[in-house]
């Protein structure tokens, strides 16, 4: 199956981020095309035709002053939804404006990434997972639950039950694989060594397997109350 | 071995097991780091996570296919993922080989193994055919 090909906008006043993202997104695929302007203005210009199916977007592009109203008095979500209404926008911000921008994130048409070391890389990993969706072409765009016409709540249940089984997979399996692999490890090593004592490296196991299973703990947590927040948000009236 | 694993407890894991056996491993956790590796260096046999940010397995994958680099021949994909739709379609549609989060350590040793012998076994044959037998 050949991928459609498609384009991802960079909105960023900073060039080497700019450079960089360029970089890493056709590194993956060659026929991407990556399109990329320094102002969200810029950004409003090209929009419509040139039909990103991502954009990326850094906040210090939208010049924000006092009380975080831009140069026209707007709030960051006002410059960010005016993109999101054609495509998803992936932003790496300040911590400081990332409830601006919640209305956003719940609704599916955008995702807030606090900026730090990693930032770019995480936001990067957003991008593909934006462009594995608008590819799998199985949910709803997110320009769409954006706009008026909000999917029901019924529909928003079932994107999030996906997710949340992405997530729950992904964060129950990976501890149990080093738990129960650990401990086989560490039984194997016992067995070969059958002198009664503790290998060399027993303690250290032993204190993987009991993180992990401290972590196991706290995301079986989370995730339950997470679980119940959600299903009680879509089914109250 | 390259192993490209994410989750630092499941690559040091991975590559514990390997070495017990006495293989050579190198650990990467990032995706995107792997591509430029394969690109540079050859390896028996890449281990690599389905789930990953930034560049993930699949489209790690998929990279190699496109560059017709002969590691995608030489591919286990270790996920926690099998029940995803997309993820059973994408294995399936590539016959990849893959081993199921959570393992154990005999199931990986096994795959590990069973690729490892095809290979040999592949490339006894090439060389038979090679000198004309």
């Amino acid at each position: 199956m050949t991928p459609r090909e498609y384009t991802i906008l960079l909105v960023s006043d900073d060039a080497a981020l700019r450079a960089t993202a360029r970089h890493e997104l056709e590194t993956v695929d060659v026929r991407r095309h990556v399109a990329s302007v320094s102002s969200v203005d810029a950004a409003r210009r090209i929009v419509a035709n040139a039909a990103p199916a991502v954009i990326l977007l850094t906040e210090a592009t939208v010049t924000l002053g006092p009380g975080g109203l831009n140069e026209r008095g707007q709030r960051l979500d006002v410059d960010v939804s005016s993109l999101a209404s054609y495509a998803p926008v992936v932003v790496i911000g300040d911590a400081q404006h990332q409830t601006e921008l919640s209305g956003l994130v719940a609704a599916g048409a955008a995702d807030y990434v606090v900026r730090s070391g990693e930032s770019l890389n995480v936001a990067l990993g957003l991008v593909e997972r934006r462009l594995r969706k608008a590819q799998g072409g199985a949910q709803t765009s997110p320009s769409a639950e954006a706009s008026p016409d909000t999917p029901p709540a019924s529909a928003l249940l079932e994107v999030d039950r996906e997710d949340f089984g992405e997530v729950l997979r992904h964060e129950l399996n990976n501890p149990l694989t080093g738990i129960l692999g650990n401990a086989e490890l560490l039984l194997s090593e016992i067995r070969r060594k059958s002198d009664g004592r503790l290998p060399q490296g027993a303690p250290q196991r032993l204190e993987t397997i009991a993180a992990l299973a401290v972590r196991l703990r706290e995301s079986v947590r989370r995730l339950s109350t997470e679980w119940e927040e959600r299903h009680h948000a879509v089914l109250s009236p | 071995m390259l192993v490209v694993e994410d989750e630092p407890t499941v690559a040091r894991l991975i590559a514990d097991v390997l070495e017990d056996e006495g293989l050579q491993v190198d650990t990467l956790l990032d995706g995107r780091e792997a591509l430029r590796r394969a690109a540079r260096e050859n390896y028996d046999l890449v281990i690599c996570d389905m789930k990953m940010p930034g560049l993930d397995g699949q489209h790690f994958y998929q990279s190699l296919a496109r560059s017709r680099n002969p590691l995608q021949e030489r591919f286990l994909f270790v996920t926690g993922d099998v029940l995803a739709q997309q993820t059973q379609e994408f294995l399936e549609r590539n016959r990849l080989p893959h081993v199921a989060k959570p393992f154990r350590v005999e199931e990986l040793t096994e795959k590990v193994y069973g690729l490892l012998d095809g290979q040999l076994a592949r490339g006894g044959r090439a060389a038979a055919a090679k000198k004309g037998h």
